[in-house]
């Protein structure tokens, strides 16, 4: 067994994920990402209690108080690529030891130049508005958001190395001489990124946002579609599987299509249509059920084991289990570098993505429309995410079939260590006599 | 003696980070803990003792020692997942020892 963990495949795998985990750009983007969970939270906090007040029939959309209440959800998740690409580009200067603020700032005001630019416009009855379209500052424009992101933090970085900035004289006081560095670059940013928005609407007619949406929608097609997911789960679990935190990597993949077409669903909703499926949405199954892995069926069928390490481990992560935590279940059982666990855990999120899939085809399962980037207790971002109790019963339907998948390998597994107990016990005893 | 955990987000060593606590409370220490995920660790390094990372991002510790200049260590497999208190403050006076 340890010669198949050993083999070229498991530490090519393993080289390849410590190289993407020590990327600082891969970093940046999942870094940025989750910095705006609070806001995230909040959008859909606002939306559940819509949602609850609608169902409970109180309000429709044509109400004064459904506008009212859906305001701070247009002004969090509506506004999501915004806050993106303050973030990204903060995490991405904080780690190349540049001034995080100051690139945070010309991030977001470039991706408002190419993704919002605003137009004043003449209103009936005299007097104008100046108006910024938000269209893609919602998730659409998160691809955009994060090459600005990216690409003005290394231009800025790029001039600095090459000493391209105004150096005012020493007798000018430090703060002030850090502001006036950032202006030569923050230049050269706004002249390359509107020069390529104003390039691309004169060309192809569409802004530069829908234009990188659209261009990378081709190779992102193969990659988000039932299969794709399936391919980009299995080499997450793999990492797992040596150790490495594969998650993060699916996340990196997967997670702004996800945004995009929860988002997208959101609209539905709003605009009092059904949400639609996507196979994106099977993105969560990796680790619905207690963690990455599914791993809360494994920990309730060793809960009473015989084998005393097994006990051990799965009373020790029963609780962070429930709260969908499981590294003391990946490394207490273990899991990593240890085939017969690790073939279940690989096996389970794909056949129970499958039974999703069927789930979601037949109707039986609501497609998800608010987006909920908290780690939540079992079954719960399933049922938040959706308001269908249905959801949640199913998820927990799944943990049951969960235990069937995992069965006959923790046996295997069980009775290993049960031996290898007896005889240690047996060991000890007899090295006590002596 | 302060102590930096350091796993992906910054989660599941904090389950961690409680149990030490409780042991070296109990054990009347000196004793000070904090876990960050490796997005924000760099913020807070300076003011540890030691940096112990979590085994999932156990590819990062060359890494960190080289931008830090800490003592580092990576926690093992199970002392991890069982929260065992006593072996890793053993690890921690062993990687101070150096």
């Amino acid at each position: 067994m340890d010669k198949l963990m050993n083999s070229k495949f498991f530490t090519g795998i393993q080289n390849l994920g410590g190289k993407m985990g020590n990327n600082k750009y891969l970093q940046a983007i999942s870094g940025g990402l989750m910095g705006t969970m609070a806001i995230t939270m909040i959008g859909a906090v606002m939306m559940i209690l819509t949602s609850i007040l609608q169902m409970l029939k109180l309000i429709t959309p044509a109400s004064q108080i459904y506008s009212t209440l859906m305001m701070p959800y247009n002004m969090t998740m509506g506004m999501i690529s915004l806050y993106t690409s303050f973030t990204i580009a903060y995490v991405l200067a904080r780690s190349l030891k540049i001034n995080p603020l100051a690139n945070a700032i010309v991030s977001a005001s470039i991706f408002l130049m190419v993704a919002a630019p605003s137009t004043s416009y003449k209103l009936e009855g005299g007097g104008g508005i100046s108006a910024i379209p938000t269209s893609n500052l919602s998730a659409v424009g998160l691809f955009t958001a994060i090459l600005v992101a990216l690409l003005s933090v290394r231009i800025t970085k790029f001039c600095l190395d090459k000493k391209i900035v105004i150096h005012l004289p020493d007798s000018v006081p430090g703060f002030l001489g850090e502001a006036f560095k950032s202006i030569l670059p923050f230049a050269i940013n706004t002249i390359l990124f509107l020069g390529v928005s104003i390039a691309v609407n004169n060309f192809t007619g569409m802004s530069l946002p829908i234009a990188i949406t659209t261009l990378l929608s081709y190779p992102l097609q193969g990659l988000t579609s039932f299969w794709g997911i399936l391919l980009v789960t299995v080499f997450a679990l793999l990492l797992w599987a040596v150790g490495i935190h594969g998650s993060m990597l699916a996340y990196l993949v997967l997670m702004v299509p996800y945004m995009q077409v929860i988002t997208a669903n959101a609209d539905l909703v709003a605009a009092g249509n059904d949400p639609v499926y996507n196979p994106l949405l099977l993105r969560t199954v990796i680790g619905i059920l207690g963690g990455t892995g599914n791993t809360l069926a494994l920990i309730i069928l060793t809960l009473r084991s015989k084998s005393s390490q097994l006990k051990a481990v799965s009373r020790a992560s029963f609780i962070p289990g429930l709260f969908n935590i499981n590294e003391p279940a990946i490394f207490g059982f273990p899991i990593t570098y240890n085939p017969i666990l690790a073939i279940p855990f690989i096996l389970n999120p794909l056949i129970l993505m499958v039974l999703y899939h069927i789930g979601y085809a037949i109707g039986l399962l609501t497609p998800p429309y608010i987006l909920i980037q908290t780690p939540l207790p079992v079954g719960l971002l399933s049922f938040f995410s959706t308001m269908s109790p249905i959801n949640l019963i199913w998820d927990i339907a799944m943990i049951f079939v969960g235990m069937i998948i995992w069965y006959p390998f923790v046996k295997t597994y069980e009775k290993q260590l049960i031996d290898k107990e007896k005889t240690e016990n047996k060991q000890e005893l007899e090295g006590a006599r002596i | 003696m302060k102590v930096l955990l350091i796993c992906a987000g910054g989660m599941s060593t904090s389950i961690l980070m409680k149990k030490l606590k409780t042991y070296a409370k109990e054990q009347e220490m000196d004793f000070d803990v904090i876990a960050k995920g490796l997005g924000d660790y760099v913020d807070v390094f300076t003011e540890y003792d030691v940096l112990l990372l979590g085994p999932q991002v156990s590819y990062k510790c060359n890494d960190i020692r080289n931008i830090t200049q800490k003592p580092v260590a990576v926690i093992p497999q199970l002392d991890y997942a069982l929260g065992k208190a006593d072996n890793i403050f053993k690890l921690i006076s062993e990687v101070m020892a150096q």
